[in-house]
């Protein structure tokens, strides 16, 4: 089977050529999901040529409109041969069928001075006067011991955004042995054991359901997102860096302290998390090298290469606030300062255009679980360092931070 | 029951070359119990199975078997004990040997002053009877030699022969690996067989995760010749491959946290 692709505006074309059967379905199949990964949501089958299509093939059209439908994309089979059209219509999937391509694409056929278009660029105010009241709730410092006052209990309504390390359990004591890191969007929190082997867990709110959590550390945003913007590879980028994502959070929202929301695929992350818990340190003072392995792991390498991160950051032009503490220095743009949490999940692709934050958020929550949860670092150690984290391709939801409260 | 105490060995000390092969290792091991070895690429699993065996003698620490301290017994008094099996499939027989002489030879080991086994019919029916249990048809061949047969049914008189004696302590190095994969399988399937019916105490060193989630009533995991997972009883019955590999990750990762991570993170765990 022979694939030719080419893209008219807002379509993709794939010109099937051959047999469609057990031996191709897979191929093809893969083809078409990499497209979609890649942002092209509205394919048409060019399947003029297609001259065999049998059960293993339609198999594969299923889980292409699946894909396609998960992202409200379309998808459509033209010029398909009588046989082909009749295998299609009993398996009742006639919608998918249409004679020749739509006219708008026609129209671009017949102009060859077309150029492909950008499919997922772009950046929208959601609501101009949308803005963030931060609160640092609780400040624990690494390594100091975690003292009862240390502790806050954090209810997580939809207006909140946070990240910190907290435990879900119901009095403080419990929670001590338990404190790990978290990160909260749209009152669903996520949230992950200190320990080496654990994977995250999270609260979702649900009708009258406020997840809570026992918190020694807290960046705490409550309100609303002013903005979105998409990105996606291009001509000068492959992918965006963490400090680059900051950085457009700030001069977007023109403030000189922003929290933001990322949903993207992920080209590689940096990070450590808590495998014991905090609560349970006998002495204050830095842990050293290699005690302090047992405390923290560190990820070693870049992670999680084409997984889909929900990130949430807070990020400050130096300066922005005196003595602001949870925030540190970032290596890549020594002008900012910031803290990351991201939680980790397989891909999962996002639908093109201004897109809804607590929708998208839903949707990776309820689909396969959430891999790993880490905060995340700026590796700048000379030679060795593993860098920033970055992202391919996504959506990021941001507000300025208006007001900033100290410690509740 | 086997009982290794806090051995170390540390080859070429003092040297460029020196290298810590097994670091404070401790290990118990009771009657009957099957145990698989895993880790990567030198990681001290043969080096383990060595010291066990004999083949030298460690620099600190000590080994019991069924109670009786061996550490200072040459090799092959604990060849007495001890079956093994290693990965190349033509070193436990002599290939000139016929089938029925290999093992005949298998019956005497240990004995000191060896008796003269008669080769009568009483003999020769009780060993195609325990080689039929092999199902390779080498029952009808016990008179040719041992070296015009594959890989794997070679392997497998081994093993038969290693367990012949019913050993205290059988090791089992690699002993699938140079095997086609349809060998190994088989092999893999007999050795399982063998320990079960026997109820024999066995070390396996295996590179195959598949084999230590399948074959095994525990794995062991070394790293850097040492042992940084043990999953037994319950914890042996749950886990399964992708479980095993990302404790490797792990293992690996932790490898990677040096003091330079320590000094990065002070910046940037906060
Ligand atoms: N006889 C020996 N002399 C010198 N070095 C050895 C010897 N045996 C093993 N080593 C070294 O000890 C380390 C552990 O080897 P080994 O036990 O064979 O690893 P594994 O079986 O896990 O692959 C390796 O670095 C190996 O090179
Ligand atoms: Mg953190």
């Amino acid at each position: 089977m022979q694939l030719i692709q080419e893209q008219l505006g807002k379509y993709f074309v794939i010109k099937a050529i051959g047999k469609l059967d057990a031996s191709w379905a897979d191929y093809f199949a893969e083809t078409c999901l990499d497209l979609i990964r890649n942002g092209h949501h509205n394919l048409i089958i060019d399947a003029d040529e297609l001259n065999f299509l049998s059960s293993a093939g339609i198999r594969s059209l299923l889980r292409i409109n699946k894909e396609l439908h998960s992202v409200k994309g379309s998808f459509l089979i033209v010029h398909a041969q009588d046989f082909v059209v009749k295998t299609i219509e009993m398996t009742g999937f006639k919608h998918w069928i249409s004679k020749d391509f739509p006219k708008e694409l026609l129209a671009l056929k017949s102009d060859h001075s077309f150029s492909s278009a950008q499919v997922d660029e772009g950046s929208f105010v959601l609501n101009p006067s949308g803005s963030l009241t931060l609160s640092v709730v609780a400040d624990w410092q690494p390594w100091n011991t975690v003292k009862a006052e240390n502790i806050s209990k954090l209810h997580f309504p939809a207006s909140v955004f946070a990240l910190g390390i907290g435990s879900a359990a119901d009095s403080p004591e419990e929670a001590r042995s338990h404190f790990g890191e978290f990160v909260a969007v749209g009152g669903h929190v996520i949230f992950q054991a200190p320990e080496a082997k654990s994977r995250p867990d999270y609260l979702l709110a649900e009708k009258d359901f406020i997840p809570q959590m026992q918190a020694i550390q807290a960046l705490y945003c409550n309100g609303e997102m002013s903005h979105l913007f998409r990105f996606s590879p291009d001509e000068k980028n492959a992918f965006f860096g963490l400090s680059d994502i900051s950085e457009k959070a700030l001069s977007i929202t023109k403030c000189n302290a922003a929290a933001f929301v990322v949903l993207a695929e992920v080209d590689g992350l940096v990070g450590a998390n808590l495998i014991q818990s905090p609560g349970l340190l006998k002495n204050n003072g830095i842990i050293p090298f290699p005690e302090i392995r047992e405390w923290l792991s560190f990820c070693g390498e870049r992670v999680f290469s084409g997984y889909q991160a929900m990130v949430f950051g807070v990020v400050t032009r130096n300066g922005a606030f005196e003595k602001m503490p949870l925030l540190a220095s970032l290596p890549s743009n020594p002008e900012l300062s910031g803290h990351f949490h991201a939680a980790v999940f397989p891909y999962q692709p996002l639908q093109n255009g201004k897109i809804d934050l607590i929708q998208n958020v839903q949707k990776l929550l309820s689909g396969p679980p959430p891999q790993a949860l880490m905060h995340l670092a700026d590796d700048n150690r000379p030679a060795i360092g593993l860098g920033q984290s970055s992202l391919i391709r996504g959506a990021c939801w941001c507000a300025p931070i208006q007001n900033m409260e100290g410690i509740l | 029951m086997l009982k290794i105490n806090a051995i170390s060995k540390t080859f070429f000390p003092n040297t460029v070359n020196e290298v810590g092969a097994l670091n404070n290792v401790s290990l118990t091991i009771k009657e009957g119990c099957f145990t698989a070895i895993i880790g990567t690429n030198g990681s001290g699993k043969s080096t383990l199975l060595n010291a066990i065996a004999g083949t030298f003698i460690p620099d600190q620490g000590s080994i019991l078997l069924n109670e009786t301290e061996i550490s200072a017994w040459p090799e092959y008094k604990r060849a007495s004990l001890i079956g093994r099996v290693f990965q190349n499939p033509f070193a436990g027989s002599a290939a000139e040997m016929t089938i029925a002489e290999n093992i005949i030879m298998a019956m005497r080991r240990g004995q000191s002053r060896p008796l003269r086994l008669a080769v009568n019919a009483a003999v020769k029916e009780e060993i195609a009877e325990k080689v039929r249990m092999l199902k390779m048809g080498l029952e009808d061949r016990l008179d040719n030699p041992i070296g015009t047969l594959s890989g794997g049914q070679r392997q497998a008189l081994t093993l038969l022969m290693a367990t012949w004696l019913k050993p205290k302590l059988l090791l089992l190095d690699e002993h699938t690996a140079a095997l086609d994969p349809k060998s190994a399988a088989k092999v893999a399937e007999l050795t399982k067989h063998i320990i079960e019916k026997e109820n024999l105490t066995a070390l396996m060193v295996t590179h195959s995760m598949q084999q230590a989630v399948d074959l095994p009533d525990r794995i062991v995991m070394m790293h850097r010749g040492q042992i940084v997972e043990d999953y037994r009883d319950e914890m042996k019955k749950r886990v399964r491959v992708p479980d095993l590999i990302e404790t490797f990750n792990r293992v690996q990762k932790r490898e990677l946290f040096d003091e330079s991570v320590a000094a990065m993170l002070q910046q940037q765990y906060i």
